[in-house]
């Protein structure tokens, strides 16, 4: 029989879930990216 | 004393490899039904060999039935590193033939180079390679990067499922049980998988003007070689052939998801979500990836090949995720990869070997091992400068409180170690044929940590030993080589053992 957390995730509040999972992870690329682009501003600033 | 393998111990292991290849040949029958539907009769009657190849070693592995079903640890780790070379050996015969590769050996570096989500390809004229066989390729990228054993498990539940997970590089497991963890690791490729095709698909038909057909295929290539970290495109020129910053955007997105270890999927879908950033790895990967960004961005301005801030970001960010996230994909040719030179090289060299997350699709020493082992310095530093009977703390957050233990440090250490001595071993080998210290020390790097970039080396012109040696890098560090030095034990066991 599976456990209770086995099933969340199964459910429509876990598709939720995949969802937001979906929104974190482009809000890392996008923070990464714009990490990036500081720190290229910076450097071309200084060099 | 050695104890030689009896019969007994060739039945079990031969049994668990019989069902995995009958999954493997129900997978082989998608490239073979694409090749049927995209009318490529030659590509369709290779992969009817293949497909039957796999089959008949399933049935027959299946028909062994040994006494005791149940799988106990070396035997677990035997399965997966042989099957972990079979698999490319079978799965290379439709690239054998397709007339693409100047060796039969040559076919089978790409697909062991596939398989182990490396991307380093010896194809030659890769633009006009047959569409079924362009599919096989990134396909046999997702069966590497999902794990084969995970495809197995999510179809049958054995009593050594435990061992094969494990053997199979994963560190991890999410749920109560193994075939639970197998079908969830499922469910969030399948998502990534909608996602990102339509993503992708959509960027290409609407911005790029593909045809509807050309945008899904791409889509579809391209999600299975970012999503899996694998690093092969349906195009020799990579992503610089889209020439799109949304499509590397999306394509990005992608290299990331794939670099992050399913535990962290898991606890992004299913919350809490703030503890992902207590996590040792999560910070450690973030850390990692600012200094080496930072150290290529600085090599890449003192160039002077890009001169503003744009086109320095855009090269920089994804070459340097690519690298990190052991992908491969690139942005820029490897020539001019190569001229990159200095700094930007060495960021993107430590880049490559510091990897993704562990039971991740990411190759690499890996973070949590890279966190650990800066952790366990810093206590060394503290025990000499703290007074004698003060006590170090050794927690760390890593889906949840951890200790780290002397074993733990230890295991830590020599895997990772072992990865510095396969890096050198292909440099090595590579400077004893007269390649440069800093190409060799590139490609030897990329090889073992399953990356997939290159600097030119990797050519179909490139010396068998040299292709070996890459082609052993690959298997060993997608392995993590616990399966590798089982099975070399095993082997070992049977020629020397009583």
């Amino acid at each position: 029989m599976k456990g209770p957390r086995e099933r969340k995730w199964l459910s429509l509040q876990g598709l939720a879930g995949g969802m937001a999972m979906f929104a974190v992870e482009a809000l890392i690329v996008l923070g990464l990216a714009a990490v990036a682009l500081l720190i290229s501003a910076l450097i071309l600033a200084i060099l | 004393m050695l104890i030689r393998p009896v019969g007994e111990d060739f039945r079990v292991i031969g049994f668990y490899m019989g069902r995995i290849f009958l999954v493997v040949a129900a997978a082989s029958l998608l490239p073979l039904m694409w090749a049927g539907i995209a009318r490529e009769w030659d590509p369709f009657g290779s992969f009817l060999l293949m497909t039957g190849v796999f089959a008949l070693l399933g049935v027959v592995g299946s028909r062994l039935a040994p006494e005791k079903s149940e799988l106990d640890w070396s035997h677990g780790m035997v399965v997966v590193a042989l099957t972990w070379l079979v698999v490319p050996i079978i799965g290379a015969i439709p690239l054998l033939l397709s007339g693409h590769f100047g060796r039969p050996i040559d076919a089978f570096f790409d697909a062991m180079s596939g398989l182990t989500t490396t991307g380093l390809s010896l194809l030659s004229d890769v633009d006009h390679l047959a569409s079924s066989l362009n599919f096989w390729r990134h396909f046999l990228q997702f069966l590497g990067g999902q794990g084969i054993v995970i495809a197995a498990l999510t179809i049958f539940a054995g009593t050594g499922g435990i061992t094969l997970y494990f053997g199979e590089a994963r560190d991890e497991r999410i749920l109560p049980s193994v075939t639970s963890t197998a079908r969830f690791i499922w469910a969030v490729s399948v998502v990534h998988l909608i996602f990102g095709v339509t993503a992708l698909g959509l960027v290409g038909w609407v911005v790029l003007g593909f045809d509807l057909d050309r945008s899904i295929f791409h889509g579809l290539m391209v999600f299975f070689a970012g999503f899996d970290t694998g690093g092969f495109s349906p195009q020799s020129t990579s992503i610089g052939y889209y020439h799109s910053a949304i499509f590397e955007g999306v394509t990005a997105l992608l290299m990331v998801a794939g670099a992050m270890s399913f535990g962290l999927h898991y606890a992004l879908w299913r919350g809490p979500r703030r503890s992902v950033l207590a996590n040792l790895e999560t910070r450690t990967i973030l850390s990692t990836f600012g200094f080496t960004m930072v150290l290529t961005l600085l090599g890449l301005a003192a160039t002077g090949l890009f001169a503003n801030v744009a086109g320095l970001t855009r090269q920089g960010f994804f070459q340097v995720l690519s690298a990190h996230t052991g992908t491969g994909f690139s942005t820029v040719p490897s020539v001019e990869l190569a001229q990159w030179g200095g700094l930007a090289f060495g960021g993107m060299a430590i880049a490559m070997a510091l990897g993704g997350m562990g039971s991740s699709t990411a190759g690499g020493v890996k973070s949590l091992r890279i966190g650990l082992t800066i952790k366990s310095v810093v206590n060394q530093i503290k025990q000499v400068l703290l007074p004698e009977h003060a006590v170090v703390g050794t927690a760390y957050h890593q889906s949840g409180r951890k200790h780290l233990t002397p074993r733990l440090i230890q295991s830590v250490m020599i895997i990772s170690l072992l990865y510095v001595a396969l890096y050198l071993l292909g440099a090595g080998i590579g400077l004893a044929y007269g390649i440069p210290l800093q190409e060799s020390l590139f490609e030897s790097v990329s090889a073992s940590a399953n990356v997939g970039l290159s600097v030119g080396v990797t050519d179909p012109s490139m010396p068998i030993l040299l292709e070996l040696t890459y082609m052993l890098q690959m298997w060993a560090g997608r392995l993590e080589f616990v399966a590798v030095f089982s099975l070399l034990g095993f082997v070992y066991a049977w020629v020397r053992g009583k």
